[in-house]
């Protein structure tokens, strides 16, 4: 599998337990260059100040939910090409679509296994 | 009293006055008179009735209030806690498992260069040492495993914290609701939130247009084109 490990990630999720496993979980995939934001609303300057290939957000999130992170992101000209994984317990099939027809690459409900992480991300990058 | 009652009593009263007879006129006029007492009794029992309801439902209202002045604001610091300290266990924990992978790791490596660089005597002791070092690696690597569970367990905290939060928004929209009945507003729809806003983990059981895990979101996907 040849991703580029050195690739910059973005982790959004509003709790930071959830961050920090996450950010371990791609560590051991082998990426270490990871930076994290509470909300979309953090999210976004981050994403705009350039540098990121790679996004992961949560979906329920207080300022700014991750579909509306997706759909900025989709948006904005410098942006619209960055992958993103949704990794959220939102579980109904009515958002799944929603987010599947906002340009969405990946969708992992929680609770989710290391496994199912590797898998979506190997998913992602062997079609891009 | 129904109208024929009423009428042959009117009757008689009116042919006891023309007969002049006052004990019969005096008895017909009562037996009017009651018939209407026993009217306007019946009325005031009714209203007594709604009085006392009414009374019922105001000392709720105060009771309702009484909750909402003195228990709710608790209730947001008490759900705040949950979050907190939930967030500080599970923290801690994964500080105790990114220190113990490591060392786990470490042990593998060391056992596996060690491998590289000497190779065993073919002897008893030599054959024993093999055994020792298998297993300590085994176990090095089962320990790695179960360190790599326990770090997954500590997602706990994003659900339930999540959870937490929903009740804390419909314990602030009951708050809000009594406040406003209180002011004597009709109770209006609680706190605006985002349509995009999400619904948080979905209860057990609730099955209407849930996904059932995550092959059913990997079907989904690939139905769309994903």
């Amino acid at each position: 599998m040849n991703i580029d490990k050195s690739m910059k990630v973005l982790v959004v999720d509003d709790f930071s337990t959830m961050r920090r496993i996450i950010r371990n979980l791609l560590r051991e995939i082998g990426f270490t260059n990871t930076v994290e934001a509470d909300d979309g609303t953090t999210a976004l300057p981050i994403l705009k100040a350039g540098g990121i290939d790679f996004l992961i957000t949560d979906w329920n999130m207080p300022g700014m939910p991750g579909i509306e992170l997706l759909n900025a992101v989709r948006r904005d000209e410098d942006l619209k090409h960055i992958p993103v994984l949704m990794v959220t317990a939102e579980a109904k099939r009515d958002q799944i679509v929603q987010a599947a027809q906002a340009g969405i690459n990946g969708y992992i409900v929680k609770p989710f296994t290391a496994e199912t992480l590797q898998q979506k991300i190997e998913k992602i990058f062997a079609s891009a | 009293m129904d109208r024929e009652e009423r009428l042959a009593c009117a009757r008689r009263l009116v042919r006891a006055i023309e007969a002049g007879d006052e004990q019969a006129e005096n008895d017909a006029a009562n037996a009017i008179a009651r018939r209407q007492s026993l009217h306007l009794h019946e009325q005031l029992q009714r209203i007594a009735g709604e009085l006392r309801d009414t009374l019922c439902n105001l000392d709720a209202a105060e009771e309702l209030a009484r909750i909402a002045h003195r228990e709710l604001p608790d209730t947001h610091v008490r759900l705040n806690q949950v979050i907190s300290l939930t967030e500080e266990a599970a923290h801690s924990t994964l500080s105790a498992v990114e220190a113990s992978m490591p060392l786990a790791d470490g042990i593998s490596d060391s056992i596996e260069r060690f491998r590289a660089e000497y190779s065993l005597p073919r002897n008893p002791r030599g054959k024993a040492l093999g055994v020792l070092l298998d297993d300590i690696a085994a176990s090095a690597a089962e320990l790695r495993r179960r360190l790599a569970d326990v770090m997954m367990a500590q997602s706990f905290q994003d659900i339930t914290g999540q959870i937490v939060r929903r009740v804390a928004g419909l314990v602030a929209d009951l708050e809000a609701v009594i406040a406003k009945g209180q002011a004597g507003g009709r109770p209006s729809a609680a706190r605006r939130r985002s349509p995009n806003a999400g619904e948080g983990p979905a209860l057990p059981g609730q099955g209407e247009g849930i996904v059932s895990g995550q092959q059913d979101v990997d079907e989904l996907l690939s139905e769309l084109g994903v």
